[in-house]
């Protein structure tokens, strides 16, 4: 029986390349010319001017990279710490269980403009709850959503609380895969809980933990629908991300090339944690 | 006697910390559920006070008259037309996808389903000047179609991989026995693996539906008012012109979350893979 795997795989490959690699492609020719569809129609070739701009002369791009660099450190760290601690809270048999699942897993599946939507409302300054918790602590209210850096946390905040639930459960199932025996040995040796968790519990999630790292590094790079709602940006643009700038420069200035060349930079810096995690699936795969 | 009240009080501590630990993150992660839900029930009055308002003093369905009467109807349909049809879409040619890659075993099968994969971290910002100016010169603005397949496109990916783990968890000898007997190979994967994997892929599909009800950008650019999906509405919601119009917002998130909740719920025990792309089982 021949197999031709060809012929099963065409209907992908065919809606990547439409879909995919041909938008791609055509974005690419784009970022070479420089098109305002706002104002004189006709594209001139500028070939490498555009990136050059871009590096090199725009204050809003490189703005636009720290909130983005800042979104993504922080809130993987912030992430990874609760999520870790909320896996090694479940693992433990505790009734009701359950329960404290369901809701944790609620929050991955609402929509991120919805997300948006709700912690916009949370973060009000005279009427929101977080505030109204900071004046009963004490504390001064925020202007959650008013600009750099107060912005930035507000989206860091909101994102956390829709993923961490995420990186929770996959370390979950991570840690619940775990074989006993070594854990057992380890107590009967007399290694202190500390111990067991650094050299025993820690080196063996690590797999997961990278994948998933990986994954939500990626996403927080692309982030877009939480922002937009949020803040659009912020006053200006202290608030605003890659994605953001890139919607808007393509699609409310209709600065057609710009907005292209941008759009690769971004990939070019996508591209970095996707070969991470292409090498981490095949070494992976050769186990 | 000393030695028991200090274990009992060692089980206590060890228990308790635990349970204090999970209640506050569930409060982390309850509260803003239950404020979105309690909003949804206030009155114009209570949206924007303070102090805020935890339990609504006075009561109204008003909000979700508003949210289903004015813009409900059309919204609520046509995300449920694009998810459905991304859905399918995905899960018949991801299907035909993941079985080759499962079972057949021909060089660069491993980098062709990496790039598959890829497809999936793909920014929607890449692509979106493009295909935007693509569907408008088709004269396609404002239909399902474009969006059906652009959705299709990031859930096709998705349905590879995760169709690809279920796939390869089913015994070969079925599949052997069967082409001992005569079966072709389309005969094999549509009278064997498709029934034998069912579970695989209404979890698949259950997260591809997911993702494209939840799918905002390219809704918001590719559609204009007859095509317009569930988060375009909530966009209008919060940035129209007079401003964020809290009330009818809230009806609308509580509504909009309702599908993926249920989901949720009947199908906890697959959502590790589901989330990891298939990588922790």
């Amino acid at each position: 029986m021949r197999q031709r795997p060809l012929l099963w795989l065409a209907p992908v490959i065919a809606v990547i390349l439409a879909f995919g690699v041909f938008p791609l492609g055509y974005s690419l020719v784009l970022s070479f010319f420089k098109w305002d569809l706002a104002g004189e129609s006709a594209p001139t070739f500028v070939g490498l001017q555009n990136f050059r701009d871009i590096l090199l002369t725009d204050h809003r791009f490189w703005a636009n990279i720290r909130n983005t660099i800042l979104i993504v450190i922080i809130g993987v760290v912030f992430q990874l710490i609760i999520g870790l601690g909320t896996a090694l809270l479940l693992v433990k048999e505790i009734k009701a269980k359950v329960l404290f699942r369901t809701v944790l897993v609620v929050p991955m599946m609402i929509a991120p403009v919805v997300v948006g939507a709700i912690w916009k409302n949370l973060f009000h300054y005279n009427a929101g709850p977080v505030n109204h918790l900071l004046s009963l602590l004490g504390l001064d209210r925020i202007d959650w959503l008013s600009g750099f850096p107060e912005g930035v946390f507000a989206i860091i905040i909101a994102d956390t609380w829709e993923w961490t639930p995420f990186i929770a459960i996959a370390l979950l199932a991570g840690l619940q895969s775990l074989p006993q025996e070594p854990f057992e040995a380890a107590q009967i040796d007399g290694a202190s809980k500390w111990q067991i968790f650094r050299f025993l519990t820690l080196p063996l999630i690590k797999p997961i933990v990278i994948i998933v790292l990986l994954l939500r590094v990626i996403d927080l790079f692309k982030i877009f629908d939480t922002v937009f709602i949020l803040t659009g940006g912020g006053p200006g643009y202290s608030t605003e991300t890659i994605s953001v700038y890139i919607y808007k420069v393509g699609l409310s200035y209709f600065r057609v090339g710009y907005s292209s060349a941008l759009s690769y930079i971004l990939l070019f810096i996508v591209t970095v944690p996707i070969i991470f995690l292409h090498r981490y699936f095949s070494s992976e795969a050769k186990l | 006697m000393r030695i028991f009240r200090s274990l009992a009080r060692v089980w206590v501590q060890k228990n308790i910390s635990v349970y204090i630990g999970l209640i506050v993150t569930t409060l982390f992660f309850g509260f803003p559920l239950y404020w979105m839900i309690s909003s949804s029930f206030k009155v114009r009055l209570e949206w924007l006070i303070s102090p805020p308002a935890y339990w609504p003093s006075l009561y109204t369905l008003g909000n979700y008259i508003t949210v289903i009467k004015d813009y409900f109807s059309p919204y609520f349909f046509n995300s449920l037309i694009v998810a459905s049809c991304s859905t399918v879409l995905a899960l018949a040619i991801g299907s035909l996808a993941a079985y080759s890659l499962s079972r057949f075993s021909f060089r660069g099968s491993e980098k062709v389903a990496f790039w598959i994969l890829s497809t999936r971290m793909l920014p929607p910002v890449a692509i979106v000047l493009p295909m935007f100016f693509f569907v408008q010169y088709l004269r396609l603005i404002d239909n399902y179609f474009p969006l059906i397949m652009i959705h299709t496109l990031f859930n096709v990916s998705l349905a590879v991989w995760l169709l690809k783990g279920f796939f390869d968890e089913i015994p070969q000898e079925i599949e052997e026995a069967a082409m001992v007997d005569g079966c072709n190979t389309v005969r094999v994967f549509s009278k064997i693996v498709i029934p034998l994997s069912a579970p695989g892929l209404v979890v698949t599909g259950v997260f591809c539906f997911i993702f494209s009800w939840n799918e905002m950008l390219m809704a918001f650019v590719l559609t204009r008012y007859r095509a317009a999906t569930l988060p375009i509405q909530v966009v209008q919601l919060a940035r129209g012109v007079f401003g964020t119009r809290w009330g009818p917002i809230s009806g609308l998130t509580t509504i909009s979350i309702l599908p993926a909740l249920v989901v949720v719920i009947c199908l906890q025990r697959y959502l590790a893979r589901g989330l990891t792309l298939g990588a922790v089982k």
